[in-house]
C-alpha cells in the first residue's frame, strides 16, 4: 500500500506545475502578417501585478492569488469591422493556468476541436496551454463573430507554447455522476478556510441532485492532520457536526448539505452535497481506495 | 446612523441561525443588524455588503447570508462572470430577500471625438445590452437591484448618451431598480460631476480611514484627497445620492484610542459613523474575515 501512495504522490509531483521558460510576451502577439486580412487595431498593452487593477480592477485579486505575472492585451478587427479583445495572461506555471482557466470557464461551453484545454462560450474562447490562460472576447455574439474567434483561437494555440495536461490529481476522482468539464483548481481559501491551499473539486450530479468532492493536497501528513483539525474544528464550533472519527467526520452545511470528511496521509478528502449518508460515505471510502 | 431595523419576527428567525452556525458570539448573535436606504432606490441594505469578488466558493457566501448581511456586490468582470454564476446559485431559492449589485464592464479605448461618434455609440449600447442580459442570466433573476458601470475613470464616459440611454431604458424595462457607477480613479471628479448632473443613484468609491489603500493581493497603492472627497459625499447625501464604500479595509488596521486594538472592525466602524456611507462593501475570502468583518454590522 505504501509503495501505491509513493508512486500516486510522485505522478503528481512530476505533472503538477510545470514550469516552462519565461519567454517575451511580446513574441506570442500574432504578426501582421499572421493575422492578414485582420488587423490588430489597439497596441498592445502590457500589465504585471502592479498593475494590473488598472486594467481588470476588481478581478485582478483573483489572478493574483493564483500566480499571475504578466498579461499582454490588444485587439483586433477584420474587414467587416468585427471587434475583438486577446488577452494573453502568463501564469508562472500550467497549474496555475488550468486553475484561473478552470474558475472562469463556463458549465455551459462548448468544447473547442482543435485543442482539448479550451471552450467557446456565447461570444468568448478560452483556453490555457503550458503557463499560459488565452482569452478572446468579441464585441458581439453572431456565427461571423463564432467563426472569427475559432479562427483567432486556433493561430494563438500554434503561437503560445504547447504542453500542459489536466493535473493527476483528478485521477483519484471517481467518473460516475461526474459532470464534463467541472474539474476545478483552487490554490488559496479552500472551502472559504484561510488555511486550506491548493484544492481540486469535480461537481457530479446524482438524479438531479449536486454533489461535489474535494481533494486537499497538504505539504505532508502532519500539515494534513492539522488542517483536518482545525477544519473539523471550525465545523464543532459551527454545530454542524453530525459524526465525529478520529480520521473522519460527517455533519452538515447550509449551503452544500450533507458534509463528509476524512484525512489520508498528506491529503484532505470531501464529499459534499444533498445526497444520502450511506451514499456519501460509500463514495468516500471509494477515494480513498483510489489514493491508496 | 443606523435607520432602519428588522422586525421582531426577523430578528428572532436570524439569531437562531447565527447560533447555529456559530459565527457569532451569544451577545452579537442576539444584536439586530443596523440598516440604511441606498438614496432615492429607496432600496434597505445592511450597512455591511458582501464583496463576492475574492471568492468563488459559494458555502462562504450561504454563511455570511446567515449572519443576516443582505446586500452583495458583484460583477460581471469578476472571473469571467463566473463570480455572477456563483452567487446566482446561492439565492436563488431566497432572491427577493436580498439586494444584489453587480456591474457592467465594457472595453472601449476611444477617446474624445472618436468615442462620440455613431459607430463607438452603438457599440457601447451593444456591449451593456449583453453584459446585462448575461448577468440576469448567471444571476438567475428577472431583475438586478442596482447596476454600476464597472470602474468609471472619465466624466466623457458616465455622461456618454450611450450610456445613459442604456440605464434609462433598463430602468424603465425593470431589469434594474437603480444606476451608478464604480470608481477607482478620478473619483472626486466623478462624484462632482454626478453632483450637478443627479443622474447615477449610487455610487461606489474607495473610502477608508487612511485616505490610501495598499490593496493585501495586489499590492496596488492608490489615494486620494479625502477632504475634497468627504465634501463631494456630503453633497451626494444632500442629493439623496447613496455612497457605497469599498477598499474599506485596505488602508489597514485602525484604532480610535491608545486603549483600544487596532483591527478592521474598528475601520469599518470609522467608516459607517459617516452618515453619507449607506453601506461598505466590503471583499471578504474566507471565513476569519467575514468573522472580523460582521462585528460591525450590529
Amino acid at each position: 500500500m505504501k509503495c501505491s501512495i509513493i508512486l500516486f504522490t510522485l505522478l503528481i509531483i512530476l505533472s503538477s506545475g510545470f514550469n516552462s521558460f519565461a519567454g517575451d510576451l511580446s513574441t506570442l502577439v500574432p504578426s501582421a502578417k499572421e493575422l492578414d486580412p485582420v488587423v490588430i487595431s489597439s497596441e498592445p498593452e502590457y500589465y504585471n501585478p502592479d498593475n494590473l487593477w488598472d486594467y481588470i480592477n476588481g478581478g485582478a485579486p483573483a489572478y493574483i492569488a493564483c500566480g499571475f505575472e504578466r498579461v499582454v492585451t490588444f485587439l483586433v478587427m477584420d474587414p467587416d469591422s468585427l471587434e475583438m479583445v486577446v488577452d494573453i495572461y502568463d501564469m508562472a506555471d500550467s497549474l496555475n493556468a488550468f486553475g484561473i482557466y478552470s474558475q472562469e470557464r463556463s458549465a455551459k461551453g462548448k468544447p473547442l476541436t482543435f485543442i482539448s484545454n479550451g471552450m467557446q462560450y456565447g461570444n468568448a474562447i478560452y483556453f490555457w496551454q503550458d503557463r499560459y490562460y488565452v482569452k478572446l472576447i468579441a464585441y458581439e455574439t453572431s456565427p461571423k463573430a463564432t467563426e472569427f474567434l475559432l479562427q483567432l483561437a486556433h493561430l494563438l494555440t500554434l503561437k503560445v507554447p504547447s504542453g500542459g495536461s489536466i493535473p493527476a490529481q483528478f485521477s483519484a476522482f471517481p467518473v460516475k455522476d461526474k459532470i464534463p468539464n467541472s474539474e476545478k483548481f483552487t490554490r488559496q481559501d479552500v472551502l472559504g478556510q484561510q488555511y486550506l491551499q491548493n484544492g481540486y473539486s469535480v461537481e457530479y450530479d446524482l438524479d438531479g441532485k449536486k454533489y461535489y468532492i474535494f481533494l486537499i493536497q497538504c505539504a505532508d501528513v502532519n500539515d494534513a492532520g492539522d488542517k483536518f483539525e482545525q477544519y473539523r474544528l471550525f465545523r464543532k464550533e459551527s454545530n454542524s457536526i453530525m459524526d465525529d472519527d478520529e480520521q473522519s467526520f460527517s455533519g452538515t452545511d447550509s449551503y452544500y448539505g450533507n458534509i463528509f470528511f476524512e484525512q489520508k496521509v498528506l491529503y484532505i478528502i470531501g464529499v459534499l452535497g444533498k445526497i444520502e449518508k450511506a451514499y456519501g460515505e460509500e463514495i468516500l471510502s471509494g477515494i480513498i481506495s483510489g489514493i491508496e | 446612523m443606523p435607520e432602519q431595523n428588522i422586525s421582531r419576527k426577523q430578528f428572532i428567525k436570524k439569531a437562531a441561525g447565527l447560533v447555529t452556525t456559530g459565527l457569532l458570539s451569544p451577545a452579537l448573535a442576539a444584536a439586530t443588524p443596523q440598516y440604511r436606504v441606498l438614496g432615492r432606490t429607496g432600496i434597505r441594505v445592511t450597512q455591511i455588503g458582501f464583496g463576492a469578488s475574492r471568492t468563488m466558493e459559494p458555502s462562504l457566501l450561504k454563511s455570511a447570508l446567515d449572519t443576516g448581511i443582505n446586500f452583495l456586490d458583484t460583477g460581471r468582470g469578476y472571473s469571467n462572470g463566473q463570480n455572477e454564476v456563483m452567487v446566482g446559485n446561492v439565492i436563488k431559492d431566497f432572491r427577493k430577500d436580498i439586494v444584489v449589485q453587480s456591474k457592467v464592464r465594457i472595453r472601449v479605448r476611444e477617446k474624445g471625438d472618436k468615442l462620440k461618434t455613431a459607430a463607438v455609440s452603438k457599440k457601447i449600447r451593444q456591449m451593456m445590452e449583453t453584459s446585462l442580459d448575461e448577468s440576469l442570466r448567471a444571476l438567475q433573476t428577472d431583475y438586478i437591484d442596482t447596476l454600476l458601470f464597472h470602474g468609471a475613470t472619465s466624466e466623457e464616459i458616465i455622461n456618454h448618451e450611450a450610456v445613459i440611454t442604456f440605464f434609462d431604458e433598463a430602468k424603465k424595462s425593470g431589469k434594474i431598480r437603480g444606476c451608478g457607477f464604480s470608481t477607482h480613479e478620478n473619483q472626486v471628479n466623478l462624484l462632482k460631476a454626478n453632483n450637478k448632473s443627479k443622474i447615477y443613484d449610487v455610487i461606489m468609491v474607495s473610502y477608508n480611514h487612511k485616505g490610501s489603500y495598499l490593496h493585501s493581493r495586489s499590492g496596488r497603492f492608490n489615494e486620494w484627497d479625502q477632504a475634497a472627497l468627504e465634501e463631494e459625499m456630503r453633497v451626494a447625501e444632500k442629493n439623496n445620492i447613496a455612497i457605497v464604500a469599498m477598499k474599506t479595509c485596505s488602508g489597514g488596521t485602525y484604532s480610535p484610542s491608545a486603549d483600544i486594538k487596532p483591527s478592521y472592525a474598528e475601520g469599518l466602524k470609522w467608516i459607517l459613523q459617516h452618515s453619507f456611507i449607506r453601506s461598505a462593501a466590503v471583499a471578504m475570502g474566507n471565513m476569519n474575515e467575514i468573522n472580523e468583518n460582521i462585528q460591525s454590522m450590529f
